[in-house]
Formats: structure tokens, C-alpha cells, sequence
């Protein structure tokens, strides 16, 4: 099956804002919690997918944000978006379609965007420091021991 | 001087030998030669001269005159010898002494060969021995310079009042002042050698050391101004900044308190950059686990992926984990793994080929993949649990000790507002560290300039060797100095003396040709000689002033002038030399002749006069000069042979002899 070549996201302001002000950093000391558009991505993806949200995106409401080789520079994104479509559609050959994988976590990240919009919004210092703090936040509830 | 015997050997026309004794009677002194034109007397007269000095008259030496007997010639054959001999024996301080000159003559077919030719010089000694002696004592006793005073033609005796350079030169000669003139130049000489020695030692290089050590010295002492000088000196402007500076620190002492609250200001201000320096660090650390926040989501997401990957596999959904390349091959070679026959058509061969057919290599790969991922994931996820939570302690840390610093620099800062003590500290500090910095600049200073002073007492150092070089080498420069000194002194001396001499002997010589003349002819105050500096004769007369007379004189009187002039020398040089004159009167009447041959024996030790016929008056004269004459011979000649010889005492009949 072919590649994908670009990954979409929204073209509506507010999507565009936010993967601005999550990413564009202005000055030496770091505020925002992404370096790439990538990450974000990622992130609203799964956050799409956790919260079981997910809007499609139609080609006239897209906009290209980088490129297919971008993502495969993190060798742990793809495996985490075939993790997302195999949950969504529950059949195992759709690992095999990265077009499918693709067009899954565009839809996701699409609704996840707003969530994480609304959840790492500067409410304190910055964005760093609220996504640091949801990160925490996350991690302590994902990762707790087993009870005995 | 006093010739005593003349003996010829084949000379000129006295072919065979001739002795002529002069006699040795110191009571008389007067020798008379008489003979006629062409018989000899010449040729008599000249070998004196010959003998002593080789001289020969100069129209004998232009017309090569021959000294061999002519009548010889005429009868020699070709390569036939004869040898010539001259000698004269002479009287002189007691001792006797002999002078020989001789040559051989050989004929050749029409011509002769002269060969031979030898001088001796003999001393008798009290023992009647002969000895050889020296041509310097000859020289001593007759000098040639003199021959042509003492051995001349009379004839030609106008010369000596004729000046001409030949003359003042002998003439000096006689006085000696030659020999001192000499003795003058050989000073110049020495004088001028010993100039170019020191001149040559005394080289410009102790003057040029001695220039380079001023200028040295002079830059020496730029320098220790420069670095030493109490007003403007580098040295005294470091003592001014330290002096100052001091100052400023004392100040800043006195306010140490002060002082320490703002140095504890800029140590609390670093410490919070240092703070906030760190937290940016650790701002990126988190970062760098926030960026990945889509790890930490899909946490739970991978897991139930994971699981339901597992229920997929249990509910053999899922392919085995078999490659189908393997389970082909284990068909085509008809055994299973196990070790079962798999043989077509049996049970296990029908259940091994529906097996293969459910196998996909692709998505056995992809969900193996997945799942090792999935791991992955959860590890990381964990790992980003434990870093978020180290940085984040790290940075509410630092955020608490900032918070601190910030808490104590405000309290500082209230303090140091609250004080009215202090100073302008930094206007104090700018001052104290640009004084520093002054200082490190004139420290620099001293030492570059030091350095140079080093390097010129170095080279001052050398050059005062070079000069000590030069100086020992001047002393021998000055013991050269010292003896130009002495030669030029020597030399002015010299100079003087022979000048002072000159003018004495002059005068002196002067005075004598005055007396001389006086006693020869004329009487006192008539005439007067002058010699002046060049030993040029005039004659002047009271009567007439200072007009010369003596061009305008009789040739007489001239011959007298130079009679005078030679007796005169004789007389002041003690010379002692025999007056040998040919033809002596010709030119002179019977009063001066009379005068002469009174007067002139008392001049001159011996007189030896070659009279002509026509001179010699015998019977007015030999009464005047009797008592005088020791000797008297009359030449003849043969007219057949050619040959003359001489005769005892006065013949007149030979006279004329030659015209019959």
C-alpha cells in the first residue's frame, strides 16, 4: 500500500492558534511544551482517541502541517497511532494500511486538539508548566502499581 | 792636503811612466809646471782630478777623448793591451796616502776596448806599510764637490762670480750646510713617517667609541629620567597612583561595612542569575519530556491495544509467529518439525498445508512490531514519570532558593538605601581600578625601559672595552707622537741652526772675500763683495751705491773676485786643499799677477799653477814667489814619438819647441 505523504490538520483559526502557541517559542527560557508540530499532533491524537473523540476532516477544512517522513523521525509515533486505529476499528489488518492509521489519527487529533486546548491553556505560568503538571497528573493515574 | 808625488803609466801623450815629485818642504808650497800649447799640460793638469775623482773635463768626455797614449795606438796591433795608470800620492795630517786609478785599453781592428778598470785607496802606516783604505776617507779629505774649486782652469774662473746654481750648490757644499740641509730632510722624512704612523695608529675609532659612549651615556641618562625622574619619572608617577590609590582603599576600609552590603547586593544578584540560568536549563530538561506528552496519553490506549492483540492471537485471529517461507519448506520436505511424516494425502499433511495458508508474514511482522512498540512505550512512559518528577522537584527547588536570593537582596538593597554612610563606592571603585590599571601600564613601562637601560650599560659595557683596545693601542700611537715631536722639533731646530748657519757663514764668508780681495788687489773700501742668501756674488762701490759693478768690470778684476771667493772658502772651511790652477794669469796684468803670487801661498797649502809661456814673466815674477817654490818642472815633447816628458825646473828653450 502507498504512504501516506502529508499529515493534515484543521484549517480553522483556532486550531492554527493553538498549534502556534504550543510550539513557538519567543525567547531563551522555555514556555511552550512542543518543540515540533509533530508532538502536538501526536498528543491531540491520542488525546482524540482517550477522550473517544474524533471529527473527520474534510479536504476543504485541511491544511498540510508536515510531512509523513517527520512523523517516522519518532520511531515510537507510528506505533502508537496503529495502537489507536487497531482500537478504533478492531481488526488487525488495518496495521497494515498507513493510510487508514493516518486518516484515524487526523480525525482524532482534529477534536483531541481542542481538548488539549482547553486543558494546557496558561493558567498559571505558562504552557510548559501546565502541560508539566497534566503530564505528572497523567502519568500518576496511568501508572499506578497494581493493589495487592 | 798636500799632493806629493804624480806618476803616470801610459796616460794621454806620456806613454811609458812618469813620476812627478812635488816635494814635501812644509816651508814651500809653490809648485810651477811650464809648457808650451798642446805639449801636456792639460792632460798633467787633469789627471789629478781623474785620479782622485774620475772627473774629466767636459770636452774630453764629449769628444771621447782618449786616455791611452796616441803614439801607442799608432803602432799597436789589433787585440794588443797597454794598461794606464794615474797615481797621486798626498800629505794629509801627517798621514800619507796614495790614489791609483787604472784601465786596460785593447785595439781592436779600428777602435779600442777599455777594460779593467779599478781604483784603489792605500794608507801608509807608520810602519811604511800600505794599506787599503776607504773612497770615504778620500771623500773626507777631497771631496768632489770641491774639485772644481780647488783643481780648476783658470780661464774659466769667471764662473764662480757668474753665479749660477751649480755653484750656490757647492758652495754650500763647502760650508757643510748641504750635509745639514740633508740632515734637515732626513728629519722631514723621519718626521713625516712617524706623522703617517700615528696618524695610521691614531685612527678615528677610539674617538668614534668615545662619541658612541657619550651618545650611549646621554641615551643612559634619557632613560634613568624617564624611569627616575622625581617629577615626571615612571617611577614616580607608580608611587603617585599607588599613593592614590591607597587612598581610595582606605576610604573604601572605612566604609568596609558598607562595602560589604554591596558586595553581598552583587553576590546575591549573581546568585539569582545563576539560579534562573539553571532553571532555563532545567525548563528545557522538561521540555524535552513534555514534547513527548502523547507517551504518557496513550498509555492506557497501547495497553488495551496490546491486550487486545493477545485475545486476537489467542483467538488465533492473528497469524503464528511462523514464517510461511519455513512451514513450505518443512512440506516440500515431508517431515514436520516435530517429526511427523507429512506425506500427501495423510491427515497431518492436509492439517500443515491448511496452516500454511493462514499464515501472513506482513502482519505477523506488523503486530510483532506493534507489540514490541507497545512496550516500548510503557517503558518510556514510565521513564518520563521519573524524570518529569526529578526535574519538577529541581525546579520548585529552585524557584524556592530564587525566591530566597530574591528575598534577601531586596532586604540588602532596603539596607543599603537606609544608609546615608556610604560613599560613591563605584565612582570610588572606577577610580581605584583605573589606578590599577595606570599602575599595571607604568609597571609595564619600568620594565620595558629598564630592560633598554640593561641593553645600553651592556653596550656601553663593550664599547668601554673597545676603548680600552684603542687606548693601548694609542699609547703606542703616543710613544710615536713623541718621537714626531722630537724629529719636528729636532727638524725646526735644525732648521734654524742651518738658517742661522747660512746667514753666519754667509756673512762670514763675505767678510773674508773682503779681506781677501783687499790683500789680491784692491784697497780696502774700494770694492765691496756682497753674497747674499743664494750665495750670489755682487760687487759694489761707494762711489756708485748699490749698483752692481761687476758685469761692468775688467775680466781681471772678476778673476780676482774669484780668486778671492775660493780663497776665501778655503780659509773659512779649513778645507786644506791644494789651489791646482791651469793657466792661472792669462787674463790678469802683471800688477795683479804680482799681487797674486804674493798673496795666494798664504791661503792654501799647497799652489800648484800650469803656466803657459806668455804668463810667466820669470824675471819679474820668480823674485816675488822664489822663496815659495818647492818644485819647478818644464814638459817637453818629442816631436817624433809624440811622447812627453817632464823636466826639472825652468826651460824656456824647450818653449816654442813644438812650432819649430
Amino acid at each position: 500500500m502507498p504512504a501516506p505523504d502529508k499529515i493534515y490538520i484543521s484549517k480553522l483559526q483556532e486550531v492554527l492558534d493553538a498549534y502556534d502557541r504550543f510550539t513557538n517559542e519567543q525567547g531563551d527560557i522555555p514556555s511552550k511544551p512542543f518543540r515540533y508540530d509533530r508532538d502536538l499532533f501526536l498528543a491531540a491524537a491520542v488525546a482524540g482517541s482517550l477522550h473517544s473523540k474524533s471529527e473527520p476532516l474534510l479536504p476543504a477544512e485541511r491544511k498540510e502541517k508536515f510531512n509523513w517522513n517527520t512523523l517516522l523521525n519518532d520511531s515510537l509515533a507510528l506505533p502508537v497511532l496503529q495502537a489507536l486505529a487497531l482500537l478504533k476499528t478492531g481488526d488487525a489488518n488495518t496495521l497494515l494500511d498507513d493510510e487508514k492509521v493516518v486518516s484515524i489519527a487526523e480525525e482524532y487529533a482534529n477534536a483531541g486538539i481542542h481538548i488539549l486546548r482547553q486543558r494546557l491553556v496558561d493558567v498559571g505560568e505558562d504552557e510548559l508548566h501546565e502541560t508539566a503538571i497534566y503530564m505528572t497528573e497523567v502519568l500518576e493515574s496511568v501508572l499506578v502499581e497494581p493493589k495487592q | 792636503m798636500k799632493i806629493t808625488q804624480i806618476r803616470l803609466l801610459n796616460w794621454c801623450q806620456y806613454e811609458g811612466e812618469h813620476l812627478f815629485d812635488l816635494g814635501t818642504n812644509p816651508d814651500r808650497n809653490v809648485v810651477l809646471i811650464h809648457a808650451d800649447n798642446d805639449v801636456g799640460k792639460s792632460s798633467l793638469f787633469y789627471s789629478i782630478a781623474w785620479c782622485l775623482h774620475e772627473q774629466q773635463p767636459d770636452k774630453w768626455e764629449k769628444n771621447n777623448w782618449p786616455l791611452y797614449p796616441l803614439p801607442w795606438f799608432k803602432t799597436a796591433r789589433r787585440g794588443e793591451e797597454i794598461r794606464t795608470e794615474v797615481t797621486v800620492t798626498f800629505e794629509h795630517q801627517a798621514a800619507l796616502y796614495s790614489a791609483q786609478r787604472t784601465f786596460k785599453t785593447r785595439k781592436t781592428d779600428d777602435d779600442v776596448v777599455r777594460t779593467d778598470e779599478n781604483f784603489t785607496f792605500l794608507r801608509q802606516l807608520t810602519s811604511g806599510n800600505w794599506v787599503q783604505d776607504t773612497e770615504t776617507r778620500l771623500n773626507r779629505i777631497f771631496p768632489k764637490s770641491v774639485l772644481g774649486y780647488f783643481i780648476f782652469d783658470a780661464e774659466k774662473i769667471e764662473h764662480f762670480v757668474n753665479q749660477n746654481e751649480n755653484v750656490q750648490q757647492s758652495v754650500r757644499r763647502l760650508l757643510n750646510i748641504e750635509d745639514a740641509e740633508r740632515g734637515f730632510f732626513h728629519l722631514e722624512q723621519v718626521a713625516s713617517g712617524l706623522n703617517k704612523e700615528f696618524k695610521a695608529k691614531s685612527n678615528s675609532k677610539a674617538q668614534e667609541y668615545k662619541q658612541q659612549i657619550d651618545q650611549t651615556q646621554k641615551v643612559l641618562n634619557e632613560l634613568r629620567e624617564e624611569l627616575d625622574s622625581p617629577e615626571k619619572g615612571y617611577k614616580a608617577q607608580l608611587k603617585l597612583s599607588k599613593d592614590n590609590r591607597r587612598l581610595i582603599e582606605e576610604e573604601l576600609f572605612k566604609h568596609k561595612e558598607a562595602h560589604a552590603l554591596l558586595e553581598e547586593e552583587k553576590t546575591t544578584e549573581q546568585a539569582i542569575f545563576s539560579s534562573r540560568t539553571a532553571v532555563a536549563e532545567i525548563l528545557k530538561k522538561i521540555k524535552g519530556v513534555t514534547q513527548s506528552l502523547y507517551i504518557a496519553l496513550a498509555f492506557p490506549l497501547v495497553q488495551k491495544a496490546f491486550k487486545v492483540l493477545e485475545e486476537k492471537r489467542i483467538r488465533g485471529e492473528l497469524p503464528k509467529h511462523i514464517k510461511r517461507k519455513f512451514v513450505v519448506d518443512r512440506i516440500e520436505l515431508g517431515k514436520c518439525i516435530c517429526g511427523t511424516v507429512l506425506a500427501p494425502g495423510t491427515v497431518p499433511y492436509k492439517e500443515i498445508a491448511s496452516f500454511r495458508d493462514t499464515l501472513s508474514d506482513d502482519l505477523s511482522d506488523i503486530t510483532q512490531n506493534l507489540n514490541n512498540n507497545i512496550i516500548q512505550v510503557m517503558e518510556k512512559a514510565k521513564s518520563q514519570q521519573s524524570l518529569l518528577q526529578a526535574h519538577m522537584k529541581g525546579l520548585a527547588d529552585l524557584k524556592v532558593q530564587i525566591t530566597e536570593f530574591s528575598d534577601r537582596l531586596a532586604a540588602v538593597r532596603s539596607k543599603i538605601q537606609n544608609r546615608h554612610d556610604i560613599p560613591d563606592v563605584p565612582q570610588l571603585q572606577i577610580k581605584k581600578e583605573a589606578l590599577e590599571g595606570q599602575e599595571a601600564l607604568l609597571i609595564r613601562n619600568i620594565a620595558v625601559v629598564e630592560t633598554r637601560i640593561q641593553e645600553k650599560l651592556k653596550f656601553l659595557g663593550q664599547l668601554n672595552e673597545l676603548l680600552k683596545i684603542e687606548l693601548r693601542q694609542q699609547k703606542t700611537r703616543d710613544t710615536a707622537e713623541q718621537d714626531w715631536i722630537l724629529a719636528t722639533t729636532a727638524q725646526d731646530a735644525l732648521k734654524n741652526a742651518i738658517a742661522s748657519f747660512n746667514s753666519k757663514a754667509r756673512k762670514y764668508l763675505e767678510e773674508q772675500c773682503n779681506i781677501v780681495g783687499c790683500e789680491l788687489f784692491w784697497r780696502k773700501d774700494v770694492y765691496k763683495i756682497h753674497i747674499d742668501d743664494d750665495y750670489v756674488i755682487t760687487v759694489t762701490s761707494p762711489n756708485t751705491g748699490n749698483r752692481n759693478l761687476l758685469a761692468g768690470m775688467s775680466m781681471g778684476v772678476t778673476h780676482i773676485t774669484g780668486l778671492a771667493l775660493i780663497a776665501a772658502l778655503a780659509r773659512q772651511t779649513q778645507a786644506q786643499a791644494p789651489l791646482i790652477m791651469d793657466t792661472p794669469f792669462a787674463r790678469l796684468g802683471p800688477a795683479h799677477i804680482t799681487n797674486t803670487l804674493s798673496e795666494c801661498p798664504k791661503h792654501f797649502r799647497q799652489w800648484i799653477l800650469f803656466l803657459q809661456p806668455s804668463e810667466w814673466k820669470n824675471s819679474d815674477y820668480r823674485p816675488v814667489l822664489d822663496a815659495r817654490i818647492q818644485k819647478e818642472f818644464t814638459l817637453r815633447r818629442d816631436n817624433m814619438t809624440g811622447i812627453t816628458t817632464a823636466v826639472m825646473g825652468y826651460h824656456p828653450e824647450y818653449f816654442g819647441n813644438l812650432r819649430k
